[in-house]
């Protein structure tokens, strides 16, 4: 499998290498299309610096094209059911945030290398929020654990718990909630790879 | 190299790719290159939308905006883009990738089911042309089809053909080799069937040894589970459950079958007035569950109220009877109700009048409680209308004692309106707030509710909606507007404060045309009425999708917008799937009625014609990509005729026909007009005479908002022979030129607003045309000629009530002509007529009559129908023998009324008056001949079915003696008008 990979790796990488002799430095292409959405690697590199997707920074821009390919997925829902834009105070502190990460002539270079506007990612932003608005509304009865399932749980992370110096009681409220989370991201992964069955994804490069 | 180092030496090419990037933005654009799979491309349309432009400097939003415009054109799927630097500033080069659909399935191997299948199950799961990155996707639900039919391990390898690497479209070729399909190693039947278990499983196709296809057995059960249903056993239920070896080679399969208890549906007490069928839907829904029983009580009791039993039950009781179940409903009418007083109290704000067209019950009426709660609602929602916001209207019934009224007994009911109007709500002002893009007479203009109106809540919401579609039709699709309330003088004023905030106007990129092979792009942007730089307009979006699928020449038309974030415009993609060019199309019909037709006597007789008829038609259309067409038209009539060789004997023949070659160019010569050229021969049968013409028209048509107008010139050669009129009664134009030229000019106008061509309920359609023929034109005979109509079609209250209304009227006056000497060749009864000296008798030199190809005929299924086809005229247009010759003036008049009858039956009940007259000066009503009848439709698939039987009201006496047939019957297509 490990031989197969590198195989793979290598023949996948050569047509790029190849061109690249000829033609140049490979700027910009694209990775992804979902429907008729298409996601570039300026837009993977542009996540990945401005910390909008769950990567590391040294993250090869191409690894994220899944995280993306699922944003766009849940996106298009999003703007299927419309729900309330989020305010425009949610949207400043996150810009905020995201300001933090890089100091301003650094922030401003990443846009522009990258083919971002200052509304761009503002529209970005704020696309991401009411996401996360939708995802909470819709997936927000995830079932509440039963005692059985919370002392099954508690069972296998019992070392956890015992080096912490907890005990069942003290620990239950955590494992509980562990399993929620656990549940509504089981639900939501569910409900992606549905809607991925059910829309024309193209994925050029992972 | 292992993994580890490739994906190292992969993070550090991105790294260095992200300062290789940098290196080269900002410089100016020295050459761009375009490649498609290696190959330099040409294509304007694609090289168009790129932005990175030489002499300019290279930016990532240019790129980044190209992309999206060369995926959004939807042919590519892989872009990338390289720089190089060189001594002028940076080289672009762009090479893409096709998208590759799959546009063909290929299936080789041992594949045992049917290629067919194979493709038709991928295509429902994939669609048509599924994209090539799905295949794998594919593989696996084919696997699950096999499994399905029997199939347990199947190999299914698949590959692409794709040698051409710019072909958008690939081969798909599926190796499958089905492996071996499980048979059926045991079968049992549980529980207790109707029938031996033997009977079963041959229903069920079931035996030992045989191949297992779960799909044909859940299929196959479904139909036994429904027949039992049939038989009355609707708590039938049949499952299969299998359990395959472990080599997946034999399967067990065991059948459940649970008839339930037969079904038997009884009604006692009161007799049941209506549909029983309907109103207890047993047997229609195959199911006697305590909803559907419920549901069929209360249907029974509401029937009955509708009828004024007030009090009517109708419970059901189910109880088992040995091994049938019954299930009774127990009818109780009661007595029953008659609205005796209908009262209103209450009224000062609004007038009774205003309240007399919403009080739909009388006293007299058969009393329906539902009615009485239906209308008080009607009338407090007109006061709301009126700005009674706070309206209310209580009804009160009283029952008085039971009396008898006839020989039943009635309980009358007095039913009141007590109305409590409140204040009325008028709007004081409005005042629209954060509006820019559009001024505020505007939008004022969009609004209902304005200063001096009522105020009414659902008309502030449809206001609301009003302004925000104004806005988002110039693009401000982010707009939000918002309405702020002022109530004051105790509610009776309020002032509206709109709240605008319009946002972000998006407005069109580029728009990008996919799927025309054939049909140009300048006819496709024609037909648009978005283009680059306009508003993003959801109207607009719609209005082009509707033009271009207008045109007839795409089978599929979508208009889109393509998404973007964060930027104020949008590219539009015109997906277009063309109909094929060639279209062939062919059908037949029968055509029976009455005609005239000469007797044994030489008199004209009405006779029953039967006519089968064919036609066929082949159209070339989108001629040079510019929606040019041509057409060939031919329809052929076996019909009885008399030959010439055979007088007063009909044979049947190919008499009538028709066959047409037309070149239309829709928007002629720059205009938004239609032109058409056309070549005509016909030939066709009419009562007094039969006529072959030939010639050629050309036209131009406008359409305008409400109506259409027509110019046409034509030239045609028309020859009449078979005349069953006597030469020597004969019109002495007919004598003159049995052959005759015309060229005419014609112009018309048409409103038709119809909700329906072939079968209208809704609309009218109003027209009047005029033609012109003159000797300087080139026509041997001058005249002009005048037609005008008028249809109008209401639906009445009641569910299909139509009411439907015509009138026609033509007239047409000769221009003065002066004619050699004619004379009559003596004993030649029938025979040509020749110009000779002569010293028979001489006829006038003068005329001013029409041919008999321009004259007005009526009677017939399409116009007066209690007369055959022309039949109809005043007597100075009928010759001795009562065969029509045609006038020179028309008044037809026509009333119908058509009902719903049962399903798609409508009956119908028609009047029908009219005349010709022989000149203009004899038209008048007290001329006119009433014809009355009734008749039926059927909704066939290609339209209504006729059948009509009209019959005159009077009937007169013949010139050749006896009376006019009372009756004729028609048959025929289509509504009469």
């Amino acid at each position: 499998m490990r031989i197969f990979l590198s195989v793979w790796l290598v023949a996948s990488m050569a047509p790029v290498t190849e061109a690249q002799s000829q033609r140049g430095d490979l700027i910009e292409r694209t990775l992804a299309i979902v429907g008729t959405q298409v996601i570039t690697l300026s837009d993977a590199r542009a996540a990945i610096r401005l910390g909008l997707v769950a990567a590391d920074r040294s993250a090869d821009p191409v690894s994220v094209t899944q995280l993306l390919v699922d944003r766009e997925l849940i996106l298009r829902e999003v703007q299927r059911y419309a729900p309330p834009a989020p305010s425009e105070g949610a949207v400043g502190a996150r810009l905020e945030e995201i300001g933090r990460l890089l100091p301003p002539s650094e922030l401003a270079r990443a846009l522009e290398d990258n083919g971002f506007t200052d509304t761009r990612l503002r529209a970005w932003v704020r696309d991401d929020l009411r996401s996360v608005a939708y995802l909470a509304q819709r997936f927000a009865s995830a079932s509440t654990p039963t005692e059985t399932e919370v002392a099954s749980a508690f069972a296998q992370q019992r070392a956890e718990f015992e080096r912490a110096g907890a005990t069942f009681e003290q620990a239950a409220p955590i494992i509980r909630d562990r399993l929620v989370t656990q549940r509504r991201r089981e639900l939501i992964a569910d409900w992606v790879s549905d809607l991925r069955r059910r829309t024309d994804v193209v994925i050029v490069a992972q | 190299m292992t993994t580890a180092g490739v994906v190292a030496a992969l993070l550090l090419a991105a790294a260095v790719s992200t300062a290789q990037a940098r290196q080269h933005l900002g410089r100016t654009v020295a050459d761009v290159r375009v490649e498609v799979a290696g190959v330099p491309l040409a294509d304007p349309a694609v090289i168009e939308l790129i932005e990175t432009r030489i002499g300019e400097a290279l930016t990532m939003i240019a790129i980044r905006s190209t992309i999206d415009h060369l995926v959004g054109l939807g042919r590519f799927e892989d872009v990338r883009i390289f720089a190089s630097p060189s001594d002028q500033g940076v080289i672009v080069s762009w090479l893409l990738t096709p998208v590759r659909r799959i546009g063909t399935i290929e299936v080789d191997g041992n594949a045992v089911l049917s290629e067919q299948a194979i493709r038709t199950e991928l295509a429902d799961r994939f669609g048509a042309q599924p994209s090539a990155g799905r295949v794998p996707e594919m593989v696996s639900a084919l696997a699950l089809f096999y499994a399905e039919r029997g199939f347990r391990q199947p190999s299914i390898v698949s590959r692409l053909e794709d040698n051409d690497l710019q072909a958008e479209r690939v081969t798909l070729v599926l190796t499958v080799n089905s492996g071996a399909r499980a048979a059926i190693r045991a079968v049992t039947v549980t529980t207790t069937p109707l029938v031996p278990e033997s009977e079963v499983l041959r229903r069920l196709n079931l035996q030992s040894g045989r191949a297992f296809d779960r799909t044909a057995l859940d299929a196959r059960i479904t139909e036994y589970e429904e027949e039992l249903r049939g038989r009355g056993y609707y708590e039938a239920t049949v499952r299969q459950t299998h359990e395959f070896s472990g080599d997946g080679a034999a399967v067990e399969v065991r059948v459940e079958v649970e008839p339930g208890p037969h079904v038997r549906v009884v009604f006692e007490g009161d007799p049941l007035e209506g549909d029983a069928e309907r109103l207890v839907p047993i047997r229609e829904e195959r199911s006697v569950d305590q909803d559907l029983l419920e549901d069929a009580s209360r249907r029974i009791e509401d029937a009955l109220r509708r009828q004024g039993f007030r009090a009517a039950q109708a419970p059901y009781e189910r109880r088992q009877e040995g091994d049938e179940v019954i299930v009774t409903f127990t009818v109780t009418r009661g007595v029953q109700h008659r609205v005796s007083l209908v009262d209103v109290s209450g009224i000062s704000g609004l007038g009774r009048a205003d309240l007399a067209p919403l009080l739909l019950i009388k006293p007299g009426e058969v009393f329906v409680e539902a009615r009485v709660g239906a209308v008080a609602v009607a009338i407090a929602e007109l006061y709301h209308v009126r700005g009674f916001s706070r309206a209310a209207v209580k009804p009160a019934i009283q029952i008085l004692p039971e009396e008898m009224r006839g020989d039943a007994r009635t309980r009358p009911v007095e039913v009141r309106f007590d109305i409590q109007e409140g204040t009325q709500t008028l709007v004081t002002g409005v005042t629209i707030e954060g509006a820019r893009a559009l001024a505020s007479a505007q939008l004022a203009s969009q609004m209902a509710l304005a200063a001096g109106r009522p105020f009414y809540r659902p008309q502030l919401a449809a206001d609301r909606d009003a302004l925000a579609r104004a806005y988002r039709n110039l693009g401000y699709q982010g707009v939000s507007v918002i309405s702020q309330l002022a109530f004051a003088d105790q509610q009776r004023g309020v002032a509206i404060t709109w709240l605008i905030a319009e946002g972000q106007q998006i407005v069109v990129d580029h728009v990008l045309i996919k799927g025309n092979r054939r049909t140009s792009v300048d006819l496709i942007r024609r037909e648009l009425t978005i283009h680059p730089g306009s508003p993003m307009s959801d109207d607009a979006l719609i209005e082009s999708q509707r033009q271009l699928a207008a045109t007839g020449l795409f089978r599929r038309v979508r208009v889109s917008e393509l998404p973007r974030t964060g930027a104020n415009t949008r590219d539009v993609l015109v997906d277009l799937e063309e109909a094929p060019a060639t279209t062939v199309s062919y059908g037949g019909g029968l055509e029976v009625g009455r005609i005239g037709a000469r007797d044994a006597d030489g008199q004209a007789s009405d006779e029953l014609d039967v006519a089968p008829r064919g036609f066929f038609d082949i159209s070339r259309r989108n001629l040079w990509g510019k929606n040019r067409s041509v057409t060939f038209f031919a329809r052929v009539t076996l019909r009885k005729s008399e030959s010439e060789d055979t007088p007063g004997e009909r044979r049947y023949g190919f008499n009538d026909y028709r066959g047409l070659f037309s070149f239309r160019e829709p928007r002629a010569f720059g205009t938004a007009g239609d032109a058409q050229f056309t070549a005509f021969v016909e030939q066709g049968l009419r009562t007094s005479f039969d006529f072959n013409r030939k010639g050629v028209t050309t036209d131009y048509a406008k359409r305008f908002t409400n109506f259409t107008v027509t110019g046409r010139y034509t030239f045609d050669y028309t020859k009449l022979f078979n005349e069953k009129i006597a030469a020597d009664d004969q019109l002495l134009i007919d004598r003159l030129f049995p052959q005759v030229k015309l060229s005419k000019v014609f112009g018309s106008i048409l409103r038709d607003s119809r909700d329906d061509v072939l079968d209208p309920q809704r609309g009218a359609v109003l027209g009047v045309d005029g033609s012109v023929a003159a000797k300087v034109m080139g026509s041997e005979v001058g005249f002009v000629k005048t037609f005008a109509q008028a249809f109008i079609y209401r639906r009445l209250p009641g569910r299909g009530f139509v009411l439907a209304a015509g009138a026609r009227m033509g007239v047409a006056i000769g221009f003065k002509q002066a004619v050699p000497p004619v004379v009559e060749i003596a004993g030649a009864p029938s025979g040509p007529i020749a110009r000779a000296e002569s010293k028979a008798a001489v006829f006038p030199t003068v005329i001013r009559e029409l041919p008999a190809s321009e004259r007005f005929f009526a009677g017939g299924d399409t116009t007066v129908r209690g007369f055959a086809l022309d039949r109809l005229g005043t007597p100075q247009t009928l010759d001795p023998q009562g065969f029509p010759q045609g006038g020179n003036g028309l008044a037809v008049f026509n009333l119908e009324a058509r009902a719903p009858y049962w399903k798609n039956l409508q009956l119908v009940w028609f009047t029908d008056a009219g005349n010709v007259f022989k000149t203009v000066s004899d038209l008048g009503l007290n001329e006119l001949r009433v014809t009355s009848g009734v008749g039926f439709r059927y909704r066939s698939p290609i339209g209504p079915v006729r059948v009509d039987w009209g019959f005159k009201v009077s009937t007169r006496l013949l010139l050749t003696g006896g009376r006019e047939r009372s009756n004729v019957l028609h048959i025929s297509l289509g509504q009469a008008f």
